[in-house]
């Protein structure tokens, strides 16, 4: 137990350097080509939305997220990506969830990127592209559209194929509709905005 | 007395050749490095570890509390509050714990507040039968608490389990696949409250 709770110690001093020189395999995108992701678990991101010509509503969500409401919170997202030649990488992040009663949603952010390593474990990985999204906001309508945006993450890995991401994330909508449900039939265009900080991890193969 | 001095001779014989081989075989063990470095021959729960899980990334996964009732797939992350930091005893013993807490200020016109907090201590005993392929079996109490603006909070105490099976494909990386339980014991503002699925997750192993 002793030696558990040593080796906790020695994790956590670990990561607090965060400069991750223990990683003792090539920096990150030189050894390791296919990255997968988990990101948008939590973080601190500010959210506005705006129907045409109706009101503006606005959203902190901090903490660690959820998928309960897109309108709340942003995603988070199941990501894959490659390094097809060093130092560009494409790939793919996907929500899909279907919470029964409280609507479903579907976003599909491909993406480009470009990682500058520092060292061993730590990089910098700028990503941009266009997510498709989808929300059924179950009764409330259907709003759809694309989103540019991107990412500029930083990657701390102290150990070989496991790292955490830490960034900044923006996106804003062009051309989204909400749909009415019910006899509400018409539709709308909408405004969709999300800026902030998120922290995710990723495993690279 | 002759027979005595041979078995003597062959004795020492016999103590010097095991010296020589032992020699010969501790360099030669030294150098039997794997993919866990050091600690080759032990799998997942069989060396000290910490570790970091994100857990429910995809699943199936049902919740109820009183009248709410949801059936939530495939991704179902932070369901909510499924951030994990774990100790692992070589012995196999493991705790720590999930957890989450997440809160939502909300100006549509009016304004909200959400929050969501989740804290899940367990205490496990984890074990492998290769280097690849192990289990996991925690349980322990579950804290919830959700208060919707300016609603009574809801607080909520479950007694949860996981039964996961782990692969660890390459070091410091685990996969985590299983089933999950919690079942309200005491509920304050709503009704009976709980939560099972099968779920599957990752986990970051440092030591």
């Amino acid at each position: 137990m002793r030696r558990a709770l040593l080796s906790a110690g020695w994790s956590v001093a670990a990561l607090l350097a965060a400069s991750a020189a223990s990683a003792s395999g090539g920096a990150f995108s030189t050894e390791y080509p296919a990255v997968l992701t988990v990101e948008n678990l939590g973080g601190a991101m500010y959210l506005r939305s705006e129907v045409d010509g109706g009101p503006a509503s606005e959203a902190v969500a901090t903490g660690t997220f959820t998928t309960f409401s897109p309108a709340y919170q942003p995603l988070p997202r199941l990501g894959f990506h490659y390094f097809v030649a060093e130092p560009l990488s494409l790939g793919l992040g996907v929500h899909y969830s279907d919470l029964e009663r409280l609507g479903s949603s579907l976003e599909l952010a491909p993406r480009v990127g470009v990682a500058l390593p520092f060292d061993s474990g730590t990089a910098l990985w700028l990503r941009g592209g266009a997510t498709y999204f989808r929300y059924d906001l179950a009764g409330a309508g259907v709003v759809s559209g694309f989103a540019p945006g991107g990412e500029a993450l930083l990657v701390l890995g102290p150990v070989d194929h496991f790292a955490f991401l830490v960034g900044a994330h923006f996106s804003v909508s062009t051309g989204a509709t909400m749909k009415g449900a019910g006899d509400a039939a018409g539709s709308a265009d909408i405004s969709l905005m999300q800026a902030g900080l998120t922290f995710g991890v990723l495993a690279d193969f | 007395m002759e027979g005595r001095q041979h078995h003597a001779r062959r004795a020492l014989l016999g103590v010097a050749c095991a010296g020589l081989i032992g020699s010969a075989a501790a360099p030669a063990s030294a150098q039997l490095t794997s993919r866990f470095g050091t600690r080759a021959e032990r799998g997942f729960g069989n060396r000290d570890a910490v570790l970091f899980s994100v857990e429910n990334v995809l699943g199936l996964q049902h919740f109820a509390m009183g009248s709410l009732s949801i059936d939530a797939r495939p991704m179902t992350p932070l369901y909510w509050g499924n951030l994990g930091v774990w100790v692992v005893d070589r012995s196999g013993f493991t705790f720590g714990g999930t957890f989450g807490a997440s809160h939502v200020f909300l100006d549509s016109g009016d304004q909200q507040d959400v929050t969501l907090v989740r804290l899940r201590p367990r205490v496990g005993y984890a074990g492998s039968t290769t280097q690849w392929f192990g289990y996991w079996l925690r349980g322990g109490p579950s804290m919830m608490l959700a208060r919707l603006g300016g609603d009574d909070t809801v607080f909520s105490t479950l007694l949860g389990a996981e039964a996961y099976a782990v692969v660890t494909p390459v070091p410091h990386l685990g996969l985590l696949i299983g089933p999950n339980l919690d079942y309200g014991v005491y509920t304050k503002n709503a009704g009976t409250t709980y939560e099972y699925g099968l779920s599957a997750g990752l986990f970051g192993e440092f030591w």
